[in-house]
């Protein structure tokens, strides 16, 4: 008979035989997560890894969770490595898991993908199901979360670009279980309103958070809407069916905003152009005006008086220089012309006669001596180039 | 905004002299700021419907 041992005795020999196993030694199980309890105090989870017939106890601790890359979910397959052993205090065997990886795509992923190819299929993403959208909607409606950014982001946009339009706002729970219940109902309200566009927003979040806008409800109340939807649900690269749903995608909700509204400002558009061209006409008739007062002021000074006066002053000089050359020019003709009648004259002069010779002979009444004004032994004058003598006629013989 | 667009016309037109011209262009001018005060006052009207 072998002896009797206590309970903690075969625990203890159990997890001494396990121990000593190498292959129990960071084994890799395969299985999917269940009964998953996470500790958030402690940072352990526990849970139970099974398959198709058995199931396995696990633990992981909080050295190792923190490295975890993802969020374990109930009904993930997983890939978790670790050491199988008795936690000897209550005989049960479990793998005490170090690491921890998903198999494939988490269930979630999965069953979307079913979902939007049955939804594809159905023709609800189709480009021909696709709306326009109002090009001056004067009705909005909102369906998003009363409170929050995104609102007031939207409601910014609109009463910047377009204060005349008319805002609704549909309020809905925008993550979490009541979500996709509550945005369909809200969509259902705004698209009865009779609104031109609808716009659906939710800020950014993670694939939990945004998970309503990718359930069948949600998605077939934006395509059952009668009124055109734009859909703006998380970040620029976070898509949603409901945002292929839609008949037009936003990244943002401000751009959402701004897709609605898109004939940017006409009417202060409209303003700008009358301004524009009104001042360009004034501006334009003034500098016409400005050229011809220029040019009259031109003809003007052309005619003015300083302008006549100096126009007559040189004509004057032009006169008097005229003058002047036709004086100098008869002066000198004139002096030419004294100057040969003086040489002329000189040729004449009798004192020159005299200085060839001649001499000039006077009676004593001093006339010039003639047949009959001089006799025989009167005193005649003789006068010659330098000298006069005084003589008495001695013969007188006519010529 | 419909007397703006006339005064814009009747300047295009080119028929008016240079008083006239002054004249409607300082109409023009304070219609077109009154008209874009009234847009930037103007307040968006927000309707919060019931929550489900």
């Amino acid at each position: 008979m072998a002896s009797i041992l206590s309970v903690s005795q075969i625990n203890r020999y159990v997890s001494f035989k396990l121990k000593e196993d190498i292959k129990l030694r960071s084994v890799a199980v395969s299985g999917e997560i269940s009964n998953l309890s996470a500790h958030y105090k402690s940072g352990h989870i526990y849970f139970t890894l099974k398959d198709d017939t058995s199931a396995l106890k696990a633990v992981m601790f909080s050295s190792n969770t923190r490295a975890l890359r993802f969020v374990p979910e109930n009904g993930m397959k997983v890939v978790a490595l670790g050491n199988i052993e008795i936690y000897e205090r209550d005989g049960v065997c479990q793998l005490v898991c170090t690491s921890m990886s998903p198999i494939g795509e988490g269930k979630k992923a999965v069953e979307l993908e079913a979902l939007r190819q049955k939804l594809s299929a159905m023709g609800v993403f189709s480009e021909s199901a696709k709306r326009p959208l109002p090009p001056s909607p004067d009705k909005i409606a909102v369906v998003t979360s009363p409170t929050g950014a995104v609102l007031q982001d939207i409601l910014n946009v609109i009463q910047r670009r377009y204060p005349i339009a008319q805002v609704y706002v549909s309020p809905a729970t925008v993550q979490g279980e009541q979500a996709p219940d509550s945005i369909s109902k809200a969509i259902g309200k705004a698209d009865k309103l009779g609104c031109d566009v609808i716009l659906i927003a939710r800020g950014g979040g993670s694939a939990e958070d945004l998970m309503a806008f990718n359930t069948e409800k949600v998605v077939m109340a934006v395509y059952n809407c009668n009124t055109p939807v734009i859909s703006a649900v998380g970040h620029e690269t976070d898509t949603t069916l409901c945002d292929y749903a839609a008949d037009m995608r936003a990244p943002t909700p401000s751009a959402a905003a701004e897709l609605a509204v898109p004939v940017s400002d006409h009417l202060r558009a409209l303003l700008n152009g009358y301004e524009f061209r009104i001042k360009s006409i004034l501006d334009k008739k003034i500098l016409s005006g400005e050229t011809k007062l220029a040019d009259f002021k031109a003809r003007l000074d052309a005619r003015s008086p300083s302008r006549r006066a100096e126009e007559m002053s040189s004509q004057l000089s032009a006169l008097s220089e005229k003058l002047k050359a036709l004086f100098d020019k008869k002066h000198s003709a004139l002096y030419a012309s004294l100057s040969s009648e003086y040489s002329r004259l000189e040729a004449l002069n009798p004192l020159s006669v005299l200085s060839r010779g001649f001499a000039v002979v006077r009676n004593s009444d001093g006339k010039i001596v003639t047949k009959q004004s001089v006799s025989v032994g009167e005193t005649i004058n003789v006068r010659t180039n330098d000298l006069e003598l005084s003589a008495a006629v001695g013969n007188i013989k006519e010529l | 905004m419909q007397r703006l667009s006339e005064i814009t016309k009747i300047l295009e037109n080119n028929e008016t002299t240079l008083d006239e011209a002054i004249e409607l262009y300082k109409e023009g001018v304070e219609l077109s700021a009154f008209c874009k005060s009234k847009l930037d006052s103007a307040k968006l009207k927000v309707t919060m419907l019931e929550e489900n």
